[in-house]
């Protein structure tokens, strides 16, 4: 029995402390650390979130989500919300610090029924969407890498009726979000180490889809000069650069606008700077990437909609405070998200 | 619990450790150790279903019990027919239930009367058909006189519920296992490394070459009608790889897991994708269930003795019923039918007991007729898997259709070449360990220390380099 367990033991010892390493310094634990860090592999303290929670104004809860609203109540808002992920962030999101100012009623459209916002808001509005639902303003939002692509092959023609959504709704509630395992047996013990020291050579290195560059200045609380963003920010500049499809973003955008006016409804633009684009003029070694000139030539086009120019106005911000965007995900922070909504609020009024 | 989760991964060695050095001194403490242990691994999935295993394990000892006093034969059929009925009662009910009041529905529909149905949300508990199957082989066994009923109510609730192999096999029989739970156990070290090179080998199956194959075989099935025929064609044999992988995987890390507590499993699969014809695959696998439906369904029925439809029903109903155990589905019933169209010319001919012995025995390679039987059998069985793997019939026979069009001999829209390397390097592994309990059982004995180490790390680095998405066994929704 001793020699088997003495061999045994022995054996997986390696195995054993190399997943020891990756549970202690990698997490997949949303609270503790964000999707850059994940997606990336990176080892991290985990003590980030905790020194800058503090910065973050903490508001209750007060949007409404179209999943969970009664609309025989309720059908009357101020503000309709529809976007990707940097229009979810819960309690710190833009949209439900917008909900906590001025007493403003705000529905927000669930990402499931929304993967692509511009499609979305034109088949809702060519639907009886707005028949039922009364709104003054609409937030359209997008992420910068994705808005250009979104605008692309749009179909004028395809509609969502409130009966087909109601059905999309049920069926998304019945599925049954399954428990995020960790899942012993990964390649990750073997990767994680092996990738957080290739960091030490290369911006991203092989399967991180994360890079990790030095910058000029320290951007974040946890005084490092890194950015991390994400790999997809770099690989679309080349498409958002592209000043033909960014106009045609535009048309469509406008034509979206013309539409809603139809109806009473004002829209908003809200595009939101990738991280990459935002701390680009901080990167230490500019001549290796591209410059992203999406914001520089969206700006100077005529629009027919209100647009927030979340870049200048974050830009601002960044002279005061650091942490706009968090160091270790893609999304912005509360302090950005606060802002934005404030603007949002001006140009309503 | 899943074997391949970090759950099992403390799990086992806790109970490894309790059983070896703390309890170790008394066989009914060793004894007592693996009921609390299986009830935990049992109810880590969901406590409240221990009540059924519970019950099980409850009326069948006190049937067995009652059968040891009775000697009238009309009281010990009742008996036994209690058993079976709350055996079978629970695994219909569970398992069932929905799928006859559907199509119940479904043909009084078709008369025009109008049934409101009462379809209830049942959960299946992980196991019922492998438990409630393994504590009737008891009651049975008892009536017929081959065993003795037990008193040992804590050896009898250990054989009923032991975690290796309660969830997904092998469906052990009373005769063989129960009396291990008698005996006090005494750790064996060659047998103790033997069920870990088996653990080893079944943790390879199951995560690297099953839970791959999943991934593809998943996107094929999902989405066959956008495939062409070539690649259907891959999607079947990458499922009938999944299947084995995860099946005959799991069978492996029950047994050699039994090892390290000194119990003995029999195999349960014995390299059926070897088989010359369909009779020896069926000697092949899942031996522990084809066996139990031959003892206990073939021969009482009258087995291959009898006229010709005599043999012809026997057949038709052991594969149906055998199909019907899986799932509650059509498609099962389905899967079996196929296999008894294809073991019948077999039986009927007297031919379905001609390879008894392991194909090249003693050699490298197969004879060419051996090659091409294989080939020939193997293609038979991957067909069959269609409709095992189908949503429903039509989706069985849209993807059956699809194969044999124009586009079966261009080139598969979906290839990873990674896959299929491993998988012929699987191939060429298990063919030759064929004569084993499975494919490393010698594999590197005679080998330096060095190079052995070196074969184990290369597995498990294979394992937790190819682990992905935990993916559930197949067997569990059985």
């Amino acid at each position: 029995m001793k020699k088997y367990l003495y061999k045994t033991s022995l054996f997986l010892l390696p195995i054993l402390c190399l997943v020891l390493i990756t549970k202690i310094f990698y997490t997949t634990d949303k609270s503790k650390g964000g999707d850059l860090l994940r997606l990336g592999f990176i080892f991290d303290d985990g003590t980030y979130r905790d020194k800058i929670k503090k910065k973050f104004k903490k508001v209750p809860i007060k949007f409404k989500e179209l999943s969970n609203v009664n609309l025989e109540n309720e059908n009357i808002f101020d503000v309709l919300t529809i976007g990707d992920s940097f229009s979810g962030q819960d309690e710190y999101g833009y949209k439900n610090y917008l909900a906590n100012k001025d007493s403003i009623t705000l529905l927000h459209i669930d990402r499931f029924l929304s993967e692509n916002p511009i499609q979305a808001l034109i088949n809702f509005t060519n639907g009886d969407f707005f028949e039922k639902i009364k709104v003054n303003y609409i937030v359209l939002q997008s992420v910068e890498r994705d808005i250009v692509k979104r605008a692309e092959k749009i179909s004028w023609k395809e509609q969502t009726s409130l009966e087909f959504i109601s059905k999309k709704i049920k069926e998304n509630s019945l599925r049954k979000k399954a428990k995020e395992k960790d899942n012993f047996f990964s390649d990750g013990i073997f990767k994680i180490p092996l990738i957080n020291i290739l960091y030490l050579f290369q911006d991203n290195p092989y399967d991180s889809q994360t890079y990790k560059i030095a910058t000029e200045n320290n951007f974040f609380t946890n005084k490092t000069n890194n950015l991390l963003f994400y790999f997809d920010d770099l690989e679309k500049v080349k498409l958002n650069n592209d000043s033909l499809k960014v106009l045609t973003l535009n048309k469509v955008l406008n034509e979206l606008s013309l539409k809603l006016k139809y109806k009473g409804i004002k829209l908003i633009v809200l595009p939101c700077p990738d991280k990459y684009d935002f701390y680009y003029q901080g990167i230490s070694k500019k001549n290796k990437y591209i410059e992203p000139m999406f914001f520089d030539r969206f700006d100077r086009m005529d629009k027919s909609y209100i647009y927030i120019n979340s870049k200048k106005i974050l830009m601002d911000l960044s002279k005061e405070t650091k942490d706009i965007y968090y160091y270790d995900d893609t999304h912005w922070s509360p302090l950005a998200a606060d802002k934005i909504a404030q603007e949002i609020l001006k140009n309503m009024n | 619990m899943l074997f391949n989760s970090i759950d099992f991964v403390i799990f086992l060695p806790i109970v490894f450790m309790l059983y070896w050095f703390v309890v170790d001194k008394s066989i009914k403490l060793q004894n007592l150790l693996i009921v609390l242990a299986s009830y935990v691994f049992y109810g880590w999935w969901d406590w409240r279903f221990l009540s059924l295993i519970v019950f099980s394990t409850l009326v069948d000892y006190s049937i067995g019990r009652a059968l040891n006093t009775e000697k009238t034969v009309a009281k010990r059929k009742a008996l036994l027919c209690a058993s079976l009925l709350v055996n079978l009662g629970l695994l219909g009910f569970f398992k069932y239930y929905n799928f006859f009041l559907d199509n119940f529905i479904t043909v009084f529909t078709f008369f025009g009367a109008a049934i409101k149905p009462n379809t209830l949300n049942i959960i299946l508990p992980v196991g019922i058909s492998f438990y409630t199957f393994q504590t009737l082989s008891y009651t049975i066994d008892v009536y017929r006189g081959k065993l003795k009923p037990t008193k040992d109510f804590i050896a009898f609730s250990a054989f009923v519920s032991f975690f290796p192999q309660l969830v997904a096999g092998p469906i052990e029989r009373a005769t063989h296992l129960l009396p291990q739970f008698y005996k006090k156990r005494i750790f064996n070290y060659s047998n103790a490394v033997n069920g870990m090179r088996q653990i080893l080998w079944g943790l390879f199956k199951k995560i690297v070459i099953a839970d791959n194959c999943a991934q593809y075989a998943n996107i094929i099935f999902n989405n066959s009608e956008d495939y062409s025929g070539s690649t259907l064609v891959l999607g079947a044999i990458l499922f009938t790889f999944q299947i084995y992988g995860d099946f005959s995987g799991y069978s492996d890390i029950a047994i050699g897991t039994s090892r390290l507590f000194g119990f003995d499993l029999k195999q349960n699969f014995n390299f059926p994708y070897f088989s010359r014809d369909i009779a020896e695959f069926w000697r092949r696998w899942h031996i522990s269930l084809s066996t139990w439906f031959r003892d206990y369904l073939y021969i009482p029925l009258g087995g291959s003795r009898g006229g010709i439809w005599m043999k012809v029903r026997n057949t038709f109903a052991i594969f149906i019923i055998s199909g019907f155990w899986h799932g509650a589905n059509w498609t099962f019933i389905v899967w079996g039918l196929l296999n008894a169209v294809y073991f019948l010319p077999l039986l009927l001919t007297n031919n379905n007991r001609n390879n008894l012995e392991t194909v090249a025995q003693g050699k490298y390679l197969p004879s060419v007729k051996e090659f091409f039987m294989m080939f020939l059998t193997f293609g038979l069985t991957v067909f069959a898997w269609i409709f095992f793997r189908a949503e429903n019939i039509s989706h069985a026979l849209q993807y059956a259709s699809g194969i044999f069009s124009k586009s079966l001999l261009s080139i598969p829209e979906i290839f990873p070449n990674f896959l299929i390397v491993l998988i012929i390097i699987f191939v060429l592994i298990e063919w030759r360990g064929r004569e084993g309990q499975y494919a490393i059982e010698d594999l590197g004995k005679k080998w330096k220390k060095t190079f052995r180490y070196s074969m184990y790390y290369a597995i498990v680095v294979l394992i937790f380099w190819f682990g992905g998405k935990e993916q559930q066994f197949i067997y569990f929704q059985f």
